[in-house]
């Protein structure tokens, strides 16, 4: 199966964690799952982001019991993070906003 | 390639952390290649299989190292090297403590001091006197400076070939704080007086940097019912009464 | 739920800044080594002498007897001292010094001290000054012979 580069790929995982703290593994099953699949990336490369995450302090690491019994790191959304997570959330919607309208043919009602 | 090979290749490029750091992230990687063969063996794959799949999914190592190499760029090494200065004073010190003489006979010398304070001087206990007829136990302390002087006892008696009689007082002195340095001057600057202003001597002592002992004595007539300790030091003086014991009746 | 902080840098290098003080505090007073700074020494050279504390006059460094050698000049109300600091393996260390007792009521007050290394000698007359009439001071070296022992003079001229 073809892998999809994602752009984008901080958002997805600030958006994830605002929900519950999760470790690496977590997020790819999780990620997979609520995207039907369409996102499923080469799984070494969520560690940069979430390690890029952590030293902005955006997120925090901690280690803990997973349910499967055996101890992993958990990332945590600080309230930094989640000022991040708003921004770059309204940047996309800017842009799929934008995206959409010239699909559409044109610049139509703002996206609410 | 092996996991390790794959983790290997991954911390390759991993300079700006530290090697506790680094394990760190291996540790991650393999707890997450972990988690994804677990699921695959569920699934019915083969062992060998599933580990080459496993690798392969998470993507090339030497990528995933330079994207992570790239979060820790900016990265204020300030704390780091703050904590590394204190290691390497930490060490020096611990090597001059062991390569100090002082180091095996120090925890007697502060033990010394921290005892002065309240050592019992034993009935009997004299420096200079061959008789003791009267002894009494004292706990005079008296600040001087920084320091502190204590008297612990005075004894009456005579020494050998001696018709008159001596009144001999046992002195320490030390600093005012545990295992601290004393003024070699103290005791040295201290004579003692009868009751008629004449001086004794000093009947020696022993001392090392933190605590001093010496005793001192004056010739003394019956009926006399104290000594003084004069002390004379760049200006200052102090007289200290110190009683004799009574006469045994 | 067994949960752990990761520690992270700065918390990890105060921790070590923190052991690094107290073993500083601790063998610097019990091992009376390691000192950092030759003033520190200056001050255990008072305790011993018991001036209290004095301030700095001058100080000199005298590399004919080590590399590291400075020699203090210090004094107060009471006294004035010079004293012999140096820097060894152990940290800033302190030699034989001298003090002067200053509190009578001499106009002048003088001592000398010396010390040698190999074929090198210093020698330091130093003093204080207390009659405001004395505008210079002769000060007089005399060496005799080994056997007589060494001598030296100082005189003040008043005007």
């Amino acid at each position: 199966m073809k892998k999809q580069t994602i752009e984008h790929t901080r958002l997805l995982v600030l958006s994830l964690l605002e929900g519950r703290d999760m470790y690496g593994y977590q997020i790819i099953v999780e990620l997979a799952r609520r995207s039907n699949r369409t996102f499923e990336m080469k799984e070494g490369t969520l560690y940069p982001v979430l390690h890029g995450l952590e030293q902005e302090g955006f997120v925090e690491a901690y280690r803990q019991e997973a349910p499967t019994g055996r101890e992993r790191k958990y990332y945590h959304l600080t309230r930094k993070g989640q000022g991040a997570l708003r921004e770059e959330e309204a940047a996309w919607k800017r842009y799929s906003g934008a995206v959409n309208d010239v699909l559409r043919g044109g610049a139509e009602a703002e996206p609410v | 390639m092996t996991r390790r090979e794959f983790t290997d290749q991954v911390l390759l490029p991993l300079t700006r952390l530290t090697w506790e750091e680094r394990e760190a992230v291996r540790r991650e990687l393999e707890e997450h290649l972990e988690d994804r063969m677990e699921s695959m063996l569920e699934r019915g794959w083969e062992p060998e299989l599933a580990e080459e799949r496993c690798l392969e999914s998470m993507g090339d190592p030497a990528e995933i190292g330079r994207e992570m190499a790239k979060q820790y760029r900016s990265r204020d090494q300030g704390w780091l090297w703050l904590g590394r200065a204190a290691v390497a004073l930490t060490a020096v010190l611990c090597l001059q403590a062991v390569l100090s003489l002082e180091f095996f006979y120090t925890w007697k010398y502060v033990w010394d001091s921290v005892d002065a304070r309240t050592i019992y001087v034993p009935e009997g206990w004299t420096e200079i006197l061959d008789t003791v007829e009267l002894s009494m136990a004292l706990d005079i302390c008296v600040p001087v400076g920084n320091d502190v002087l204590r008297a612990a006892r005075v004894n009456v008696g005579r020494e050998k070939n001696c018709d008159r009689r001596r009144a001999e007082v046992v002195l320490f002195s030390y600093d005012r704080i545990p295992g601290g340095v004393v003024s070699t001057n103290l005791l040295g600057s201290i004579t003692v007086e009868n009751q008629r202003g004449e001086q004794g001597q000093s009947a020696g002592g022993w001392g090392h940097y933190r605590v001093e002992r010496t005793a001192q004595y004056v010739e003394i007539e019956s009926g006399d019912i104290y000594v003084t300790l004069v002390y004379k030091w760049l200006g200052k003086t102090l007289r200290v009464q110190v009683p004799l014991p009574e006469e045994a009746s | 739920m067994k949960r752990r902080i990761l520690s992270d840098q700065k918390r990890k290098a105060l921790r070590r800044v923190l052991i690094a003080a107290a073993a500083l505090v601790l063998i610097n007073h019990f091992l009376m080594i390691g000192l950092l700074f030759p003033f520190q020494a200056l001050r255990r050279c008072e305790e011993r002498a018991g001036t209290g504390r004095t301030s700095v006059v001058c100080r000199e460094r005298a590399k004919e007897i080590g590399w590291s050698c400075l020699i203090y000049l210090t004094g107060n109300e009471n006294a004035t001292m010079l004293s012999n600091i140096s820097l060894g393996p152990l940290g800033w260390g302190e030699g034989e010094g001298l003090v002067l007792d200053c509190s009578g009521d001499a106009p002048l007050h003088g001592g000398w001290w010396s010390a040698s290394r190999e074929e090198r000698f210093v020698l330091y007359v130093f003093g204080r000054v207390d009659d405001a009439d004395i505008a210079r001071l002769e000060v007089r070296l005399q060496y005799k012979d080994w056997d007589a022992g060494g001598g030296n003079a100082a005189r003040p001229s008043p005007g």
